[in-house]
């Protein structure tokens, strides 16, 4: 069960991740008004770390007064007014909505991983996009490319090596992953929330029992290692030729 | 990179970027102004600003006095401040030697160091909490201390020796035919021209470990630790107990306390540190 919560956490906030953060820099590096505005903000959640972030979800979750469901509500009422009620109804169920209950926990951890990591990501495609050679858009204009396919003919694949990086590194993060199901679980993760790394903390402190934390720092080490060489594998591809 | 044509694809596109800004930096105001308000203003109006006639400043006074922040702010600071002084001062010069001396075997050591960036943290943790409990190193600072010191290192002397290739060494050369001795040559000549990488590598250091939750976590476990525990475990503790008691109010103005001296950090640093995550992302 905890391999399965890995996996998960390994694998769909990356997806998330990758996607957004190249839209975004798609978008940025399209030359927009206000471009150091957006670079100066991108890191702001970065600055918090996993502590506070945590908390400070676990409070946005809160199914009272937490900010989620309440921007859901205020939505629904806006939907409703504006006729639309069968989505503005939608949104109205999810009124006292407990997000973090063991069900739904993972799933509600994809916004908070995606918000947290977004910025940095987004400022790393971008340094590489600067770095592709102009000429060849020029090139490609020239030919009569439009923007869509210069986009994902030019762009992706000269930047294809930061991306892999990048998977690699937010794979890698998954499986570490710990505070955040340490905390959002009130540091008592059950066996269906338990990630790879909170029973290593739990055998260690409470149980007292080293053995069985040194194996599962084994299995752990194990699967980085599987899953850093398995995402370099499935992101490999000839090189361009320029 | 190019000027956008459409201005309708323009306006989609600001659009879409002012919606991701809005989704950034909404959560982190609320959090800021409702750490004024009283919990039952929490529970009943969750986006409502504070009333301004009546504004919560005890939640800050609970956080700081009673939830012992006072305490953990100060071991934050000595903890971050000394870890990051030494590794500043051990990565610079490790990247130094490796990178611009030729010694048998340096780029063995330079892979080694850089090696550890791979390894997590939790296989290191048994062994680890074992060595510090021979050293009576657990529940204190200096152990926390050589601990962020030690995990630090990988990533700085990757950074810096990046920084450390791409200085000519011509420059080394001319320092020393004009009669600097080898750490005149590194002190005044070599290191002010890492510096960009000296600050991004500071960057990163002081948040990773004035943040760092896990290790702390571990080492800080026994009961006697109280006094040298570091803020993100006493925000940890706020947490849980604000749970029980509903002291959303104090968790709120922890939450401030924690992030405040991050954000100085950050935005004192920032311009340094765009262009160093720049730098360091192309030349790897």
């Amino acid at each position: 069960m905890a391999l399965k919560n890995n996996l998960f956490v390994m694998i769909v906030p990356m997806l998330f991740i990758v996607f957004l953060s190249l839209l975004f820099a798609a978008l940025i590096s399209r030359g927009i008004w206000g471009r150091r505005v957006f670079q100066l903000y991108l890191l702001f959640p970065n600055m918090l770390g996993g502590v506070a972030v945590s908390i400070l979800w676990m409070n946005a979750y809160d199914p009272k007064g937490g900010l989620v469901n309440g921007a859901f509500i205020k939505l629904g009422h806006l939907l409703n007014w504006m006729g639309l009620s069968s989505f503005g109804n939608g949104l109205m169920q999810f009124q006292n909505f407990t997000w973090l209950s063991q069900e739904h926990l993972y799933w509600a951890l994809v916004p908070i991983m995606v918000w947290g990591g977004c910025g940095f990501y987004t400022l790393l495609y971008l340094a590489a996009m600067e770095n592709v050679d102009v000429e060849l858009y020029e090139a490609a204009e020239m030919d009569g490319a439009s923007p869509m396919r210069q986009f994902f003919y030019i762009t992706i694949l000269m930047i294809w090596d930061v991306l892999t990086i990048s998977a690699v590194f937010l794979v890698i993060g998954g499986i570490k992953t710990f505070e955040m199901i340490w905390l959002l679980t009130s540091q008592l993760p059950t066996s269906s929330t338990h990630v790879i790394g909170t029973p290593l903390v739990s055998t260690m402190l409470r149980d007292l029992d080293v053995g069985r934390a040194t194996a599962i720092a084994v299995v752990l080490f194990l699967l980085v290692f599987v899953a850093s060489l398995a995402t370099m594998r499935f992101m490999k591809r000839d090189d361009v030729a320029i | 990179m190019k000027k956008a044509r459409l201005s309708i694809f323009t306006l989609v596109n600001l659009l879409v970027l002012v919606g991701y800004f809005m989704v950034v930096v909404f959560p982190m105001i609320w959090m800021a102004y409702t750490s004024l308000k009283s919990d039952q203003e929490i529970f009943l109006a969750p986006f409502a600003l504070p009333d301004s006639g009546h504004l919560h400043w005890e939640n800050y006074q609970r956080a700081w006095v009673g939830a012992n922040f006072s305490q953990y702010f100060l071991n934050s600071v000595v903890v971050s401040a000394a870890s990051l002084i030494g590794t500043l001062i051990i990565a610079s010069m490790a990247a130094y030697a490796l990178t611009c001396f030729r010694m048998r075997g340096g780029n063995m050591i330079l892979m080694m160091l850089i090696s550890g960036l791979m390894i997590p943290l939790q296989l290191a943790l048994v062994p680890l909490f074992f060595q510090m409990r021979g050293m009576h190193l657990l529940n204190s600072r200096l152990g926390l201390i050589l601990v962020y010191t030690a995990w630090s290192l990988p990533f700085a002397v990757f950074i810096l020796s990046g920084f450390f290739k791409t200085l000519p060494s011509s420059l080394y050369e001319a320092a020393i035919m004009d009669g600097c001795s080898e750490w005149r040559a590194f002190w005044s000549v070599m290191l002010p021209l890492a510096r960009p990488g000296l600050i991004t590598v500071a960057t990163f250091t002081f948040l990773g470990i004035w943040n760092e939750y896990f290790m702390a976590f571990m080492f800080m476990s026994g009961a006697e630790s109280e006094a040298a525990r570091t803020l993100p475990l006493g925000l940890g503790n706020i947490s849980i107990t604000s749970q029980y008691r509903s002291e959303w109010g104090t968790a709120f103005a922890g939450l401030v306390l924690v992030t405040v001296p991050c954000m100085i950090f950050c935005i004192a640093l920032q311009k340094h540190m765009v262009k160093g995550i720049s730098a360091g992302a192309v030349k790897g």
